[in-house]
């Protein structure tokens, strides 16, 4: 285990959980075929990624969502009481803290039964894997099933460097080309998360990197997903941000990033966790509505207005992100420089 | 590579040799808009300042240069292992002071050193320790550090590059910047400044401008040598200031100490933080460690000091002077002077430095502190010394040395200069030293000759002046050992100048040594020459150049032993006397 590993082991913390109870489930708008549709948004609880219980990424608090033991039966109890909860939305985001894929979070049984309920259901079903889960014989089995599937892969660069030393996730840029080739050779759709800010960079550095890894997947993962970091309890991200050593990225940088990769080929969007609030995309407070509604905007493709949005704050932001990055520091300035 | 050319502490100033351009250090990189497209008056600035414009934009390019990322790591995880920094730019921005001996550059920085800003205690032994990792030749830069008020501190710390980044960062955020810290700008009913910028409420350019008219003055001050008056006048403007300041005298002690000179301008401890300078400190462990009493003087004479320097030269020590001549055997009696921040100084040694090259606020009222320093002096130095008698004659202090001493006499009743306290002064000294053997002048020279000796070269030193006499008027000494020359004492310096037989004889005694290759110098001796030089050498010291046991020349310390073995550029010794080399035997 590298050094970095351990440490973001050592800030995990474990809950104790109803087994038979998922984490959450809500409504959200989503794009399906140009048109803005609902889509219900479930998050099972299972054992977690098996990453995450090795030791985990340094921004990722969903690991304490899982619980030691989930049984087939408490799975299929928990999916039994979300579908009472479903009402028909023609998208089904279907999350588990981990990979759908992994048999040892969602047993084939209970994975087999979930997808076909949901062919019956609704029109397009989307999970979460690492690349390494993406394997044909499961992809033709879902899409068996269920004829649209979309597989979501946290990328989060396409810098291996900085995936090994800021994030310390476990496979490279190349293994994930590879599982987007398998999923799109079995007839499944790739939409892939890219982390915006992961720690130990600056403001101007993350844009870049945002910026360069959006380039890199252009065109080959059908939809892409900017989530600039939130912090999350007993993360590494967290320790971090709780000493002002982290600071979630501005909503400035956010519309920078989009507004760079206008025009790319695939669907870029971006729809950020915790938005406006100290622990998420923020700039001054007055601003974050307006600016989140610009991004909103641009994610559902219901209009562009990225360049509209201004404010006071947008000098700071300015003198921020270039005073940040010429004293090579990546914490936070405003509470140091006081 | 940066060449120094000047000294004061830890603080330095010199040249930056960078590939194209040469930059005279401490300076202020402009980064930022300020320096792309100057302003007149700046471009004027820039044009006096050498490269320092060139050196500014070459840092601040690498923003353009689409570099590959670079991370930062806290200082809270210290431990983790970071990969190696980039190599480009002219600057290696290290993850901690151990990366540097991998480093390329000669400019050095710190990741996240904003960070210190939280950790004052923490910055200040991590700045000692990137010195000693980065060696003498390379730059100390803190990025984000520097305000216009600590600017003097960061350098006397050993930094030699800051920058305007945080004037920059806080002109956006409204802050007015002076030499005592900030104030909104929101909440200036009037500007208290009449620069230019001021008049047209250009807040950036002020605060630009304060920083450039600071680092004019830090220079000034390591060339006045009155760098450190600068820094405690500063201290009141921030704790940050004040607890690094604190670590750094309480705990970089011996780091300070081996590049505080031995000689040096008026040392004004005006403040509480004085007491902790390391000459000060210095002064007091070599009286407790090298220095010995006049063996026939056994009765201890405590006298006040007294604002002029050297103090026999002022009005109530020659009162004083006239009471111990009446007493009778003068010369049995031993003057030592109750002072603060010193202590305590043995009337021999009161032109050593900064014995006659201090002041302080005289008005009898002795701090906490400044007791404390004769509580823990003061009975070392009796127990070391035993005396036969102890007279206090002092004044306000009187009262806590006489509590310090068993069965003192005290014969000033806190007025020293009155006539009857004289009178009393003489009749007690008469009283005490008539039974004992009348002590000649010559001898009780000798003894202080020795003592001074000691203190100025090390124990073992006293062996250097036994047998001389002296010629000339104190404190203007030729010493002299069966006619020939060893030394000169001169009364400004406080030190004994030696000649090169003095040196043969200080080198005999392995004192005061600097081992250089095999070659006469012609001039002054250059640290690339200099092989090994005594632990105990300071800057300001008589340095013996030797080739072995043979002694090339003598002359002063210009570097601490450490920089002049390590450093292959400059002056390590100001060479007085050198030695001829021998006719070739060649030819």
């Amino acid at each position: 285990m590298t050094e970095l590993a351990a440490l973001i082991e050592e800030t995990r913390a474990t809950r104790p959980h109803d087994p038979t109870q998922y984490v959450s489930a809500w409504t959200e708008r989503e794009v399906l075929d140009d048109e803005i549709v609902d889509a219900f948004v479930l998050i099972l609880r299972t054992k977690g990624c098996y990453w995450a219980r090795k030791s985990g990424c340094s921004m990722c608090g969903y690991v304490s969502d899982g619980y030691v033991s989930v049984s087939k039966a408490d799975l299929l109890t928990q999916w039994d009481a979300a579908l009472e909860a479903y009402r028909g939305q023609p998208v089904v985001k279907l999350y588990n803290s981990g990979n759908f894929f992994d048999p040892s979070e969602i047993p084939a049984l209970a994975r087999r039964r979930i997808l076909a309920d949901l062919g019956e259901r609704c029109e397009k079903v989307v999970v979460e894997n690492l690349p390494q889960l993406v394997r044909t014989p499961l992809l033709e089995e879902a899409l068996d099933l269920c004829p649209r599937f979309e597989v979501a892969i946290g990328l989060e660069t396409a810098d291996d460097y900085l995936r090994d030393h800021t994030i310390s996730k476990d496979f490279t840029f190349a293994r994930y080309k590879e599982a987007v080739r398998v999923a799109h050779a079995a007839g499944a759709t790739i939409k892939t998360y890219l982390l915006f800010k992961p720690p130990f960079l600056s403001e101007g550095a993350a844009m870049r990197d945002a910026t360069a890894s959006v380039r890199a997947i252009d065109g080959l993962s059908d939809t892409i997903s900017i989530n600039p970091t939130n912090v999350q309890r007993d993360t590494l991200v967290d320790r971090l941000y709780r000493r002002g050593e982290f600071r979630p990225p501005w909503l400035w940088s956010l519309v920078e990033v989009l507004k760079a990769v206008r025009g790319a080929e695939s669907r870029v969007l971006s729809k950020p966790t915790g938005g406006g609030q100290p622990r998420g995309t923020h700039n001054c407070g007055h601003c974050d509505a307006v600016v989140l509604q610009a991004v909103e905007d641009y994610s559902l493709q219901r209009e562009d207005w990225l360049d509209e949005p201004t404010c006071a704050c947008k000098g700071d932001w300015g003198a921020y992100v270039r005073v940040e990055e010429l004293a090579h520091t990546s914490v936070d300035l405003d509470r140091f420089l006081t | 590579m940066l060449e120094v050319t000047e000294r004061s502490g830890l603080a330095r100033r010199g040249i930056l040799h960078t590939a194209d351009v040469e930059v005279s250090t401490p300076a202020i990189l402009l980064l930022g808009d300020a320096s792309s497209t100057p302003e007149p008056w700046l471009r004027e600035v820039l044009d006096k300042e050498g490269g320092l414009g060139a050196l500014s934009s070459r840092v601040a390019s690498i923003l353009e240069n689409g570099n590959p990322p670079s991370l930062s790591r806290p200082l809270s995880l210290d431990a983790l292992e970071m990969p190696p920094p980039e190599g480009q730019g002219p600057v290696a921005f290290l993850p901690d002071p151990k990366a540097a001996v991998k480093a390329k550059q000669d400019v050095l920085a710190l990741q996240n050193t904003v960070e210190f800003l939280r950790y004052p205690r923490r910055f200040a032994t991590t700045m000692s320790v990137l010195r000693q990792e980065a060696g003498y030749q390379r730059a100390i830069y803190t990025p984000l550090l520097a305000t216009p008020a600590n600017l003097p501190l960061l350098v006397h710390l050993g930094v030699d590059l800051a920058d305007t980044l945080r004037v920059q960062y806080d002109t956006v955020k409204g802050r007015f910047h002076s030499l005592d810290g900030t104030l909104p700008v929101e909440s200036l009913e009037e500007w208290p400044c009449f620069c230019p910028a001021c008049e047209r409420k250009d807040l950036g350019e002020h605060n630009l401008r304060q920083m450039l008219g600071e680092i004019r003055r830090v220079r000034l001050a390591i060339r006045g040598g009155w760098l450190r008056e600068l820094v405690e006048r500063r201290l009141a403007n921030d704790p940050w200031m004040t607890a690094t300041l604190r670590e750094l005298d309480l705990r970089q002690y011996p780091w300070q100490e081996l590049h505080a000179p031995v000689t040096g301008a008026l040392l004004k401890a005006y403040s509480p933080v004085s007491l902790h300078r390391p000459e000060v400190k210095r002064f007091r462990r070599r009286v407790s460690e090298r220095y010995r009493r006049p063996p026939s003087a056994p009765v201890l004479l405590l006298l006040p000091c007294s604002a002029r320097k050297p103090y026999s030269t002022s009005r109530s020590h020659r009162l004083f002077r006239k009471a111990i001549r009446s007493g009778g055997n003068p010369w049995a009696v031993h003057v030592v002077v109750v002072t603060s921040p010193l202590g305590l100084v043995p009337l021999e040694l009161q032109l050593a430095y900064p014995a006659q090259h201090y002041d302080v606020p005289v008005t009898g009222d002795w701090s906490r502190e400044e007791a404390g320093i004769l509580e823990e002096d003061l009975p070392v130095f009796l127990a070391r010394h035993r005396y036969e008698a102890v007279v206090s004659h002092l004044g306000a202090e009187g009262e806590l040395v006489n509590g310090l001493i068993d069965g003192v006499l005290d014969t000033s009743d806190g007025t020293p200069r009155s006539p009857e306290s004289l009178d009393r002064l003489e009749a007690t000294l008469r009283e005490l030293t008539s039974d004992l053997p009348q002590v000649s002048p010559g001898q009780r020279r000798a003894e202080e000759l020795a003592a001074m000796a000691a203190f100025q070269f090390g124990s073992g030193a006293e062996a250097l002046v036994a047998g001389c006499t002296t010629r000339g008027r104190y404190p203007y000494w030729r010493l002299l050992r069966g006619g020939t020359q060893l030394a000169a004492l001169t009364g400004e310096r406080g030190m004994m100048a030696l000649t090169l037989e003095g040196a043969r004889a200080l080198s005999s005694l392995n004192l005061g040594w600097v081992e250089i290759d095999d070659f006469y110098p012609e001039g002054n001796v250059f640290a690339v020459g200099v092989e090994a030089a005594h632990e105990d050498l300071r800057i300001g010291d008589e340095a013996v150049v030797r080739y072995g046991d043979e002694v090339r020349a003598i002359g002063v310390a210009r570097m601490s032993p450490l920089e002049m073995t390590a450093s292959s550029r400059g002056e390590a010794i100001h060479v007085r006397h050198k030695v001829r080399p021998p006719a070739s035997s060649a030819a």
